[in-house]
This record gives structure tokens, sequence and C-alpha cells, in this order.
């Protein structure tokens, strides 16, 4: 299998407030890790820092044996990184598949002209399950359509490594169970390697190879999804110490 | 003249969403260049206007650099000032610009008349090579890259596009065309003087005229530009000149009420709605 990612002693302040406490994390290739902890518990800051939006104060990133830890989140993106994000940010009075031609145009697939990047978007759109939807303008979807609309924009730029941030946050629970399909089918038909971060348990129990733990900055837990049910620490992090039964 | 300020400034502020109120700075700069050139070079204004332009892109693209980190309000004030900063600099330059005594320049021994047609053949081509390059411009991965920025920086990033390069070039492209324009007016009134070449209400007409005809399209800034003069140039005739800016402002309250996308979007509605 091999690396594809691995977060090496990254450590992230935002004043005096440490967001990232030396956190060091490894992706397998072909993994899907989840990627859990209160609010709060620098989750998404772990993502912008992969991503580029916020450069880590120490510690590196390490993308397929190369040191991505200074790039600017658009070589990431062509380095092979995609991300979604929390709130879904559209390109709101752009058309559903403008939108994804975007992210193929400028992805790492670098589709130069319309034509090819909008039948790459075509193709990205029915993975996705946005088939019929290409002509709506982005503002008019569901939830769960932007929500899938920001996973299609996300794999339309070829990435190796995906990072999903809250995908399911406000989905009903059958939409909920077609999100994990997704995500299975991510992994399985493109072979993209994925992190996610979900308050959804159900979804990251069902998903996750393996789950990583986090609690003020600190990665306070790591292993299967039934090792991490039965964690006292992690327990501990999310109802309180009083509630940790032997 | 107006059709090109107008489409011009709409490639940064219609397309990629940032509303300048600089491009009187671009406008004036041009002037200036043309004039110093043909005072001290004697080089003919029709040849140097194009190289006017390059040379105002040129500034924008320094500019943009640091204005362009600001966004929606900020950055329409940092160019207001910017303007201010130009303005000041080009009235104190007095051994270069002849500070604020203006440049007189020898004019076209033509006639009126075919003077007239001259600069107006010469703009109007300058216009059709304008919105055929911005019409480009627009249909391009990189007409798309300007849009994606206008609805969301954070997205655009996400999907790979290096965002500030994207933009200092719009802003760039943006201000060649005034610079051109200007350099060409400067000859056509055969003076120019600080106030009149960075003048304020210069800025609100442009983008009056995109807001008028309609944001982020190709044909907007044409019909905004060519309606309000028209509106504007009649007024002027029938009534007295201050009578204009009254029914000016009250055409833009009228269109902003109704048709808050511009007369373009409220036409194509009725069509196909």
């Amino acid at each position: 299998m091999g690396l594809i990612l691995r977060i090496e002693d990254v450590s992230k302040s935002f004043g005096s407030l440490k967001a990232l406490d030396s956190v060091t994390m490894e992706l397998e290739k072909g993994a899907i890790v989840g990627l859990i902890g209160p609010n709060g518990s620098g989750k998404t800051t772990l993502f912008n820092v992969i991503a580029g939006v916020f450069h880590a104060d120490s510690g590196r990133v390490i993308l397929a044996g190369q040191d991505i830890t200074h790039d600017s989140p658009d070589k990431i993106v062509k380095k092979g990184v995609a991300r979604t994000f929390q709130i879904p940010k559209p390109f709101a009075s752009l058309s559903v598949l403008q939108n994804v031609a975007i992210g193929a145009t400028y992805g790492r697939g670098a589709y130069g002209d319309r034509l090819r990047a909008e039948s790459k978007a075509r193709e990205v759109l029915s993975f996705a399950g946005l088939s019929g939807r290409e002509e709506t303008q982005a503002n008019d979807l569901t939830l769960a359509e932007l929500r899938r609309l920001e996973m299609a924009r996300a794999l339309a730029t070829e990435p190796s490594v995906l990072l999903l941030d809250e995908v399911m946050a406000g989905l009903n629970p059958s939409e909920v169970g077609k999100a994990i399909e997704l995500i299975q089918k991510t992994r399985s038909e493109l072979g993209i390697t994925i992190l996610v971060v979900e308050h959804v348990m159900q979804a990251i129990m069902t998903l996750s190879d393996s789950v990583i733990v986090l609690n003020y900055g600190r990665r306070i837990a790591q292993g299967t999804p039934s090792e991490i049910a039965h964690n006292r620490s992690v327990i501990e992090a999310y109802l309180g110490e009083e509630y940790v039964v032997s | 003249m107006w059709i090109i300020l107008a489409e011009s400034w709409n490639i940064l502020g219609g397309y990629a969403g940032y509303v300048s109120f600089g491009h009187a700075t671009f406008f004036g700069l041009g002037a200036y260049f043309v004039a110093i050139v043909l005072r001290d070079l004697g080089a003919s204004p029709f040849l140097t206007a194009p190289i006017a332009g390059l040379f105002t892109s040129g500034v924008a693209f320094v500019f943009g650099y640091a204005v362009l980190r600001l966004k929606g309000n900020y950055f329409s004030i940092a160019t207001l000032s910017l303007n201010y900063v130009v303005l000041l600099l080009i009235s104190n330059l007095y051994w270069l610009t002849g500070g604020g005594n203006g440049l007189s320049l020898p004019s076209l021994s033509l006639g009126i008349k075919t003077t007239l047609s001259v600069f107006y053949w010469y703009l109007l081509a300058v216009a059709l090579v304008a919105i055929f390059v911005i019409y480009r411009v627009t249909q391009s991965t990189f007409g798309w890259a300007m849009l994606a920025i206008r609805e969301s920086e954070d997205a655009a990033r996400s999907l790979g596009i290096n965002v500030d390069f994207i933009k200092r070039r719009a802003y760039a492209i943006s201000a060649f065309f005034p610079g051109l324009v200007g350099g060409v007016y400067a000859y056509f009134i055969s003076y120019i003087d600080p106030p009149s070449a960075f003048a304020l209400a210069f800025n609100l007409n442009v983008v009056l005229m995109s807001i008028f005809g309609g944001l982020g399209t190709i044909l907007g800034p044409l019909i905004g530009a060519v309606s309000l003069t028209t509106v504007l140039l009649s007024v002027t005739y029938v009534f007295m000149s201050s009578l204009n800016l009254a029914i000016y402002g009250v055409a833009l309250i009228v269109v902003v009420m109704f048709a808050p996308d511009g007369i373009l979007r409220l036409i194509s509605r009725r069509k196909w709605a």
C-alpha cells in the first residue's frame, strides 16, 4: 500500500490559542480515515493546514514524499489534494456544470479547453449522482445536492487525497446513507484516499478503516472504529469524566 | 469612448466582482503619458496611445499587488485614494507635468470636421477591438476563473485557481483601455490639467454605465454607455447643463429599483421567462 500523506509534528497557534499541538498522523494509500473530536478540537484547522490555507508554525506536511508545508492552496490542489468546505461554498450564480468544470480546468487534471473540461464535469456529475442537474443554478440546489456538488467539484480536480469536512451535517438519514455510498464508491472506483471529518458517528463507524481523535489540538487516540468507541479518553473528551464506566 | 471605458471596467468589476474607482487614474496617467511623449519626442498620439495603455496596464499590475488584497468596499476606497495620490503626484512634479498649470498640446491642423471624424473612427475601431478582446477573455477559462473568484475566493483557491495572479491580470487588462483612451482624449482636447484628467465624476460615470446596462455581460456596458451618453447629451441640449445630472440620478434609481441586474437582464428575462 504505502504512505500517501504524512503529517509530522504539526503545530499551529492563533494568538495564544494552540489550535494544533504537535499532531502526527499518517494516511495509507487507499484508506478512509475518520477524524473526530469535540467542537474546536482543531479538525478544520488541520484541514486548512494540509490544504495550505494556513501554514503550520512548526512541523511538516508530506504528500507522496514531497514536502508541501509551505505551498499555496492552488499549488497543493495541483499536486493532488482536494477539499470540501464545512459550510458549502458554491459559485452560487453559476450553473452546476460550470461549478464542476472550473475544478476540472484548474485542478490537477488541467483540462485546458472548455469542451474537455465540460465533458469531464459531466462524467463527475453522473458519478456523484447529480446527472440532470447540470444546467441548474447552484443557488437552487437543496442542501444534500449542494454537498454533492462540493464533492463533485473536488473530484473534478482529480485528487489523490480528498479531505471531506462534515459533508453529512444537516442531512436526513436516507441522505446520509447515499453520502456514505458515494464516499465508498470514491475509494473503490477511483482509488482516492479520503480523510473525513464528521459528527455523524454512524457514518464514521461504517466508513472508516481507522479513526483519529483530536481534543484541544492534540491527538488523543487512534484505532479501529470499535476500539475508539470503547476508548476511555475519547469518552472522557466527549461526555466528561463521570461518564467513564469500566 | 464611454463604451470602451465601461466595457474595460466591467472585466474587473462585473466579472471578478471588484468595484474599482480607479479608472480615472489610468485615464489620467494615459493622458499624461501621451502628452509628455508628444511634447518631448513629438511622437504621434495615435501611435503612443496603445503604448500608454501598456504603461497603465503595468502600473495596474504593480498596484494590484497591494490593493487587490482588499475586498469589497475596502478595495473601492483604496482605488479611490490611489486616484488622489496619483493626482497629487502629477500636480507636484512641475518639471515633468507642468503641475497645476497643465499641459497644452498642439492640435491636429486638419480643420474641425476632419479632426472630429478622425478621432471618431479611431475610437470606434478601438471600441470594436476592446469588445472583441473582452469577449474572448470572458469566454476563455480565464473568464471562468474570474467568475469563480467573484462567487467565492476560498472555493476558487480550493480548486487550484491562483486567485491573486488572476485578479492582477484582470486588473491589468482592465487598465489597458482607459490608458489608451486617456491618451487619445488628451490629444483631442489638446489641454490637460490634473483635476480634469483624474476627475472623480468620471469614475462614477463608468461604474454607473456598467450597472445601468448589466454587470458581468458584454452587451450591458455597451447599452449602458450608449443610452446614458445619449440621455446626457440630449438633456444638455434641451435644458441647461446642470439638470442632466438630476435626470441621470433619477434614471439610475429607476434602474436599480426595477432591474437591479441592469437593463439587459430585464430585456432577456421578458423574452425567455
